[in-house]
């Protein structure tokens, strides 16, 4: 592991993310990320070195069996954006042999940087990629806490975008969550699974075509992957959608931090927003999920969260996202 | 015989890990738990197994690690920096891969005014060379990316355009062209790396237009003759080639704010992948499909040069044609002596491009 040899020079807070028991996922890639840069501020340190290890010989996590040696690659490159989330990270490592990797780990990081997760838990495939335990418990230490930004080397990508598409024009980020049409859905037997979590896209259509009256300045950029959203946006005047412009998650992430706004279902992309400073309003946000946020069902904001930054726990209806815009909307329009 | 036991091991992980879901969902969270502990206990030992395994075969030679280790330096932002990039790639699977090497370990220090390049696209492109295993993006300051230069065995530093590149070694004597890279190869190694998307790029070409003439198209908006924003010539072209031959269909891999639009809705002839929402790996998969490449020295043209894709490139400035220049027959403008990969050292007019378009396109019906 020649390409390491700095590596030992200074010390540096170290991040692991191993797809053999990590998921390929937008929202624990911007929660591990987060808790890498607490992790480092916690110890003093500067910067932070990723190494994201995906071993085509090993099986991917078993949450997600469809991902296999032949099309991991692809998740890899959709996703890889995600990762350069973190404002203090130096070094980006991706690993496709474990084995060296490991014994890499235990030759010059064992007891010399600190890491996350820790090297046993590595060990024992095991990462707590979902809960905030961590970031709840730094803020109450700290009464502040530090933000992700847009992919590094992106910031700047999007100005000349947002200069002709969206001048002078109130941004909203919007992330519809939609995984019926997604190929690699899975359902068990009780029609529950992924798609459980999905929003009703017809009562967002019917929002998109009040605030067109209502809110004329107003416009929608509309995040995410073909399958998430229908072909009827294509024919709103106050909706954009960046992926049918060959931009990707990339792009995305720089939008969704230009934005005055982001509104849409709990998921990768709210996540992001959940550790950025721009407001937003997260709706249908899964009740089991108040386990992992630390927080009980019903609250309207995470413990952390800055002013504008609300939560809401019921499934969209037009009426409730039009009650929940219209106060942001003069909210931050006043500021 | 002794996979048996293995398997079995595995099996009843696996089978214990849909029971331990069906108990948690039910309710009995206590047996799932143990479930985990134990699983994770297996986990560590495996690991822990693999690595002393890996440390013991590297002690004794019982398996080498060749890998080889490329460090580049990307320290000045260029638009053409993906091209480049590409090309030394394609260079070094092309020039040091042995059957002893396993694979090429990446190295990119990026610093100064390459920290504005999309990161992204550059770790798409480190993707195209199948060789390539590790990939390391050093995001620092130029004396950081000094104090990390490669100490081990013989180095060879050589440039390709804006690329430093140092190649590294313990087993292996190395040698790395930068002009003549085309002459060393005979094959273009960089491809897509997923099955999936090549075979979808070329079943889209089947159902998009069947029985057309694909022709992948790029030149840069501003380039200085023939940039597309002169976009009336440009379309003039579009409209000859369609009067002329209308079995022809351009896909243009730009994408401009100013006058996207413009070219698909007018022309019928004419898609823009950007529109249809194509990454930079669909492109370059459909680019490797389709039946020719027209267009700028790029980072597109980077990966049909090497291969038997016919193209005809043109616009070429200075450094392009210096770089090119021991390879292309100065009288026939011909690249590597074949028939149908031509290089246009000047700038050309579309006006006048239309005529080499016809000359190519009538080689190719001949054949068929």
């Amino acid at each position: 592991m020649q390409a390491y040899d700095f590596f030992k020079q200074e010390k540096c807070f170290v991040g692991i993310y191993d797809f053999s028991y990590a998921p390929f996922a937008l929202g624990d890639a911007i929660t591990w990320q987060m808790n890498l840069l607490i992790g480092a501020i916690e110890n003093g340190l500067e910067n932070v070195v990723q190494f994201i290890v995906a071993d085509p010989s090993r099986s991917f996590s078993r949450l997600q069996q469809h991902i296999n040696k032949n099309n991991y690659i692809d998740y890899l490159n959709n996703l890889f954006p995600a990762f350069l989330c973190c404002p203090i990270t130096s070094s980006i490592h991706l690993i496709k042999h474990k084995n060296d990797f490991d014994l890499f780990l235990l030759s010059n990081v064992l007891c010399k940087h600190p890491t996350w997760p820790s090297i046993k838990d590595h060990f024992n495939n095991n990462l707590d990629f979902i809960s905030h335990k961590k970031i709840n418990k730094f803020f109450n230490q700290h009464n502040y806490l530090p933000r992700l930004t847009a992919p590094k080397s992106y910031e700047n990508s999007m100005q000349s975008f947002l200069e002709k598409k969206c001048m002078n024009r109130f941004i909203v980020a919007v992330n519809i969550r939609n995984k019926m049409f997604y190929p690699d859905v899975h359902v068990d037997a009780n029609g529950a699974g992924s798609i459980s979590r999905d929003s009703p896209l017809d009562e967002w259509l019917h929002f998109f075509r009040i605030a067109q009256d209502e809110y004329p300045d107003v416009i929608f950029l509309i995040l995410g992957g073909y399958f998430t959203w229908s072909r009827e946006l294509y024919n709103y005047n106050n909706v954009i959608i960046p992926r049918t412009m060959g931009l990707g998650l990339a792009h995305e992430l720089t939008l969704l931090h230009n934005s005055k706004l982001f509104m849409g279902t709990s998921s990768g992309f709210s996540a992001m927003a959940t550790f950025s400073k721009i407001p937003y309003i997260i709706t249908n946000v899964e009740h089991r999920s108040a386990g992992f946020f630390g927080v009980s069902v019903g609250v309207s904001r995470h413990p952390f969260a800055l002013d504008n930054q609300i939560l809401n726990w019921e499934k969209e209806t037009t009426d409730r996202l039009l009650s929940l815009f219209g106060p942001m909307y003069e909210a931050i329009r006043s500021q | 015989m002794y996979q048996f036991p293995k398997k079995l091991i595995r099996w009843l992980l696996a089978s214990g890990f849909r029971i331990c879901l069906a108990l948690y969902k039910a309710g009995f969270r206590i047996c799932s738990k143990l479930y985990m502990v134990a699983f994770r206990r297996y986990s560590f030992c495996c690991n822990i197994m693999r690595s002393l395994k890996t440390f013991v075969e590297r002690r004794l030679n019982l398996t080498r690690n060749n890998n080889v280790l490329v460090q580049i330096d990307i320290s000045e932002y260029s638009p053409i920096i993906l091209r480049d990039l590409l090309i030394a790639l394609n260079s070094i699977g092309n020039q040091i891969f042995s059957p002893e090497s396993r694979s090429a370990n990446l190295s990119l220090n990026i610093y100064g005014d390459a920290k504005n390049i999309e990161l992204g696209d550059i770790f798409t492109c480190c993707r195209m060379n199948p060789f390539v295993g590790d990939i390391n993006f050093v995001l620092t300051d130029r004396a950081q990316a000094e104090n990390n230069a490669i100490v081990h065995g013989p180095t060879e530093v050589k440039k390709i355009a804006h690329l430093n590149i140092k190649v590294s070694s313990d087993e292996m004597d190395l040698q790395l062209q930068d002009k003549n890279y085309l002459k060393a190869i005979h094959r273009n190694c960089l491809r897509v790396p997923q099955l999936s998307t090549r075979v979808w790029a070329s079943n889209m070409l089947k159902t998009f237009k069947p029985a057309s003439f694909f022709v992948c198209f790029h030149v840069p908006e501003s380039a200085p003759g023939n940039g597309l924003s002169k976009y009336t010539e440009w379309r003039l072209f579009f409209m000859r080639v369609w009067e002329t031959m209308p079995s022809v269909n351009f896909l243009l891999l730009n994408y401009s704010l100013n006058w996207g639009k413009e070219f698909a809705i007018d022309l019928p002839n004419v898609t823009l992948t950007k529109m249809l929402g194509y990454n930079l790996l669909e492109e370059v998969a459909i680019v490797q499909s389709a039946d020719m490449y027209m267009g700028s020295f790029d980072k597109y043209a980077a990966v049909v040069i090497g291969s038997e894709k016919p193209f005809l490139l043109f616009g070429l400035n200075e450094t392009d044609r210096n770089t090119l220049a021991e390879l292309m027959d100065p009288a026939s403008q011909l690249l590597l002596e074949r028939q149908n990969q031509i290089l246009i050292a000047e700038d050309i007019s579309p006006d006048s491009l239309f005529d080499y378009f016809r000359r190519f396109y009538m080689l190719f019906t001949a054949k068929t």
